[in-house]
């Protein structure tokens, strides 16, 4: 965690603070109370909150991936990124919205204030961190630390409005792209403003509530394959690119290569993309050219040479597996971009998953992960297939579960020790309804007796199940 | 404080950046600001329909047109603008920015006001604005419709059990996918790479990549035009480094796709590098060189050095123009370089040029390699021009091209400094056809009175050069003659007396051993009179 050239000199106090406290989270972890390192990291961090505090509080708050001091956005550069998305990890693996230093902290003394953050580090390994450690604190009675939990400052939306929110970002996405492809189709030329600004509003989204965002991809439109097969890609690599702490900037050319990528579909013959057999060596030949097109179409948008630079190299080796296999072929290429591959797993997940004409089988969710998985290293870079796979979980959302008790169920939501499944009832006429939403790790409060385990899993496709009915 | 912030926008609008009358504008605007945001707080302008509002006051009333501020904010769907306290004067420049850029934008803009602003992310500005494109060709509702129209899910046999075929596919051990520290560094590393990863180098090779592998035109020509457009900005932007990469790059695709790509492809890979050597291209380039950083200097001359040799004729004559004199001698180097590697463009210079423009060109052929350059010199020792000749000799001498039969014609040549040069040149080393060629030339010509200075060093040339062989002549012309020419030291008999001395053999020795001790006094003058000439100058 620590970094000799990390810890330069600052003159901005939010800059010193963060710094400071970054330092004494990572020394006492490692030394002992009186160690001499960890008595000058904690007069750094006590004379950085007090030249901030004056005689008022210092409240740091993490929220929406962001730092924030004193209730203004902490606007970090490259030089810092590290410090701040270690603490914004901190932070987010104990739960905790924020810490307030009180001015009397000066009083405190040097056992109290090591004690309270030996306190929040340990309280990452407890089930319910922020919980655990405001009842510490209080036992402790701390008076000069209040510790703000999640839920207290961020006022919760309604499964309905959050559902909502989600489907009217994912279709302005779908329209985005739509309309950029159809325009250079017809005029040769297309603006990327609303494709920016759906890219952002997924941003802002998956930032409040990444869980729900990642499950957006189950949205599929086989009208338009191709469109809804973008967004889907450029969701997934979006929540790939957010968990593995890529800043907003570089979410926003993420998202925008996963839109583009297949661009150069648009220009595939629809009987090719949509033929029910095998296709003729010739039409593979056209299908294998669309990387190509992307590139020419991706060139053909009326954006900077900044941000084409930025997202043209994606979906050219969207195609090309991470020894550099597959298509198009490549000589002076040696590596593949990050974001290359990311859309590649992206890419390949949602495809295996979707339902095509040319395709018999439709892998379920969680069978098409570690299907994946065993490409790793070949196909795949191994620790971002790795980090996808933690990220969609055992049971990725979308997948159908039958149990043991006979019901059905849909995968709605997984992280953070849950895995929130939609029951389908199948009523009268056999048609399937939503039903209620359980967590498999919970005892059912309707029926505590059942504890339901997972038979088979299968993709809702194979069934005609539209996952997307049932969760959004 | 409203009016502050049109005063901003319209001098930001009409000076360039930097000036100070903008630079007065965000001052002012800024100090409103602060002094609003310390008596109010924070500022929040709610946007409406050509209106800005402050709470329920309608603080300004705009028009609906192209380039008002509310309709730019109404048009992004902006509902609401926060300028928090403590904004600093960087923010304000760059909010004033914004809003200035995209007042007007047309319909295929690449963002607007929302999108900057989410991409400035700054501290104390906040915005809320509808999600919904105002004015946009997308209709959402279409693409909602589409969702919802689907029929609901009937599958009245619904049974995984029976329906599913047993799968014999692999199940995720989630233990197995947990990242290693060793991965979980690794994985930062990879993120920060990225945020450095060299874009420009990348697309290269990927353009590169799609030229090596396609052979259609469509691609190729995409490629072409994408590194020809990198060339430019490369350039432009001073980065000669990668330039010369790119260039590099662009001869090796020229020779791998000699034999595989179409015609027209390989006509437009030529264009662009006829481009490049052209003067339409070049001569703007030298000329912005004038003050380029002399750390600079190789990758200029690099990329210079990486050019096609027909660009010769674009650069060579710049070097007849008021260039300082460092681009000058880098021009020179280059065209020297180019001729080397194909030498028919400074061929075909040198025939065109007049005689001022050849005396300059010539003294790069004495820096040239490879006998078609010299073979132009050779040719141009018995040019009509004086100057020309003796250039093209000192070229001749610079590079050490000792072809005697070509140059003995400049021994009797009209002009004094090339005989002069000549002479010096071939008195540097012992060679049989010059000493044969001198002592024709003794032989048989006459000399006038003001020749004598040139016919001493051509004796002196011939004891230099000569041998043995020349012993007899030289034996003759000293001790020769009847008995009254011997009382006379003529400018023969003296020369005869040098070059006896610079043969440096025991025989000629000898001779002028003889010659001191003649009882004839010419004769004994002569001898002597070698010593008292001015020692022989260096060839």
């Amino acid at each position: 965690m620590s970094n000799e050239s990390e810890v330069s000199m600052s003159s901005n106090p939010g800059e010193i603070l963060f710094r400071a406290l970054y330092r004494l989270l990572h020394t006492i972890r490692i030394h002992a109370d009186n160690n001499e390192l960890i008595t000058s990291c904690l007069v750094e961090f006590r004379s950085a909150v007090m030249q901030l505090s004056g005689e008022g509080d210092v409240t740091i708050l993490s929220s929406q991936a962001r730092l924030y001091l004193q209730g203004e956005r902490f606007n970090y550069q490259k030089q810092n990124i590290k410090l701040v998305h270690s603490l914004l990890d901190f932070f987010k693996n104990r739960r905790l919205q924020g810490i307030s230093f009180h001015s009397t902290i000066k009083n405190a003394s040097a056992t109290e204030i090591l004690w309270f953050f030996r306190l929040i580090i340990r309280s990452g390994i407890h089930e319910e961190p922020s919980d655990w450690l405001i009842k510490e604190v209080e036992k402790a009675r701390l008076s000069w630390v209040t510790v703000l939990k999640e839920s207290e400052l961020k006022p919760k939306r309604s499964d309905q409005e959050r559902k909502q929110e989600a489907r009217d970002i994912y279709f302005h996405a779908l329209g985005s792209v739509a309309d950029v492809a159809q325009k250079i189709s017809q005029q040769g030329a297309a603006g990327i403003r609303q494709a920016k600004r759906a890219v952002q509003a997924m941003i802002e989204f998956l930032g409040n509530d990444l869980t729900f965002f990642q499950g957006l991809s189950v949205i599929r439109d086989y009208d338009d394959y191709t469109y809804s097969h973008s967004v889907n890609v450029a969701v997934l690599a979006l929540c790939l690119g957010h968990r593995i702490g890529l800043p907003p900037m570089s979410l926003q050319h993420l998202g925008l290569c996963g839109l583009f990528h297949d661009l150069g579909k648009v220009e595939i013959p629809r009987e090719i993309i949509t033929k029910p057999q095998a296709l003729t060596e010739e039409e593979r030949n056209v299908v294998k050219k669309h990387p190509l097109a992307s590139v020419q179409q991706i060139l053909k948008l009326q954006t900077s040479s900044e941000l084409t630079a930025r997202i043209i190299l994606a979906p050219f080796e969207h195609h090309l597996q991470y020894d550099l296999n597959g298509y198009p072929e490549v000589f002076f290429k040696k590596t593949l971009s990050l974001f290359g591959r990311i859309i590649r797993i992206a890419d390949v997940y949602d495809a295996i998953t979707s339902s095509r004409p040319y395709r018999s089988a439709i892998l379920s969710p969680d069978c098409a992960l570690a299907l994946m998985l065993q490409g790793s290293g070949k196909e795949y870079d191994p620790i971002l297939i790795k980090v996808f796979a933690q990220m969609l979980g055992a049971y990725p959302v979308g997948t159908l579960m039958q149990f043991n008790t006979g019901e059905l169920g849909l995968v709605a939501e997984t992280g953070n020790r849950r895995l929130q499944v939609v029951l389908l009832d199948k009523d009268a006429s056999g048609i399937c309804q939503q039903g209620r939403k359980v967590d498999l790790y919970q005892k059912d409060p309707l029926n505590p007796s059942c504890r339901r385990a997972i038979v088979r899993t299968a993709n809702p496709l194979t069934y005609g199940i539209r996952a997307a009915d049932f969760l959004f | 404080m409203i009016a502050s912030l049109l005063y901003a926008l319209q001098l930001f609008s009409l000076y360039p950046d930097d000036h100070p009358l903008g630079e007065q504008g965000i001052t002012r605007l800024h100090k409103d600001l602060d002094v609003f945001t310390a008596e109010y707080g924070d500022l929040f302008l709610r946007v409406e329909k050509n209106q800005l509002l402050l709470g329920e006051e309608v603080v300004y009333q705009g028009a609906a047109s192209e380039g008002d501020l509310t309709f730019a904010l109404s048009r992004d769907g902006i509902l609401i603008l926060v300028v928090r306290r403590g904004i600093n004067r960087e923010e304000v420049q760059l909010l004033i920015s914004i809003l200035n850029r995209y007042k007007t934008i047309w319909d295929e803009s690449d963002g607007d006001i929302v999108t900057a602003l989410w991409e400035a992310d700054l501290p104390h500005i906040d915005w809320k604005a509808v999600d919904a494109f105002i004015d946009s060709d997308i209709d959402i509702d279409v693409w909602r419709k589409k969702e919802k129209k689907r029929t609901p899910v009937l599958d009245s046999g619904l049974d995984l059990v029976s329906a599913q075929k047993p799968e014999p596919l692999p199940r995720i051990n989630m233990l197995s996918v947990q990242l290693t520290p060793e991965e979980t560094e690794q994985l930062k590393e990879m993120v920060q790479q990225d945020e450095e990863r060299d874009l420009p180098r990348d697309i290269l090779d990927m353009m590169a990549d799609i030229l090596t592998a396609q052979q259609e035109e469509d691609y190729c020509s995409t490629a072409l035009a994408y590194i020809d457009k990198m060339l430019v900005q490369s350039l432009s932007e001073k980065d000669f480094d990668f330039a010369a990469e790119i260039l590099q790059r662009v001869i090796l695709l020229r020779q791998l796709g000699e034999r595989r790509w179409l015609h027209s492809v390989l006509s437009t890979m030529d264009a662009l590098l006829e481009k490049i050597s052209s003067s339409y291209f070049l001569v703007p380039l030298i000329h912005s060189l004038g003050t380029f950083n002399g750390a600079s200097t190789d990758s200029i001359k690099k990329f210079l050095s990486l050019v096609p040799s027909r660009a010769i004729s674009a650069l060579a004559p710049l070097l007849w123009t008021s260039v300082p004199s460092h681009v000058h001698s880098m021009i020179a180097e280059t065209v020297v370089l180019l001729a080397n590697r194909t030498f028919e463009p400074f061929e075909a210079l040198l025939v065109s040029a007049e005689d001022e423009r050849l005396i300059r060109m010539v003294p790069l052929l004495g820096k040239m390699q490879g006998e078609r350059s010299a073979g132009v010199l050779l040719r141009l020792v018995k040019h009509s021009s004086d100057k020309v000749r003796k250039e093209a000799l000192k070229a001749i001498i610079v590079r050490a091209i000792w072809a005697p039969e070509d140059l003995m014609p400049l021994m009797d040549d009209e002009n004094e400094s090339v005989r002069q040069i000549f002479l010096r040149y071939m008195q540097s080393r012992r060679c049989e056809t010059v000493e044969e060629g001198l002592l024709w030339y003794l032989q048989t010509h006459g000399f006038r009175e003001e020749e004598h200075e040139h016919l001493l060093e051509c004796f002196r040339t011939l004891g230099k050069c000569g041998s043995a062989q020349s012993l007899g002549f030289l034996r003759q012309l000293l001790l020769g003659g009847n008995w009254f020419s011997r009382l006379r030291a003529t400018v023969r008999r003296q020369g005869a007396a040098l070059a006896l001395s610079e043969l440096g053999l025991d025989e000629a020795r000898k001779i002028l051993a003889d010659a001191i001790h003649s009882r004839y006094p010419g004769i004994r003058k002569a001898a002597w009179a070698f010593n008292n000439l001015p020692a022989a100058g260096g060839n």
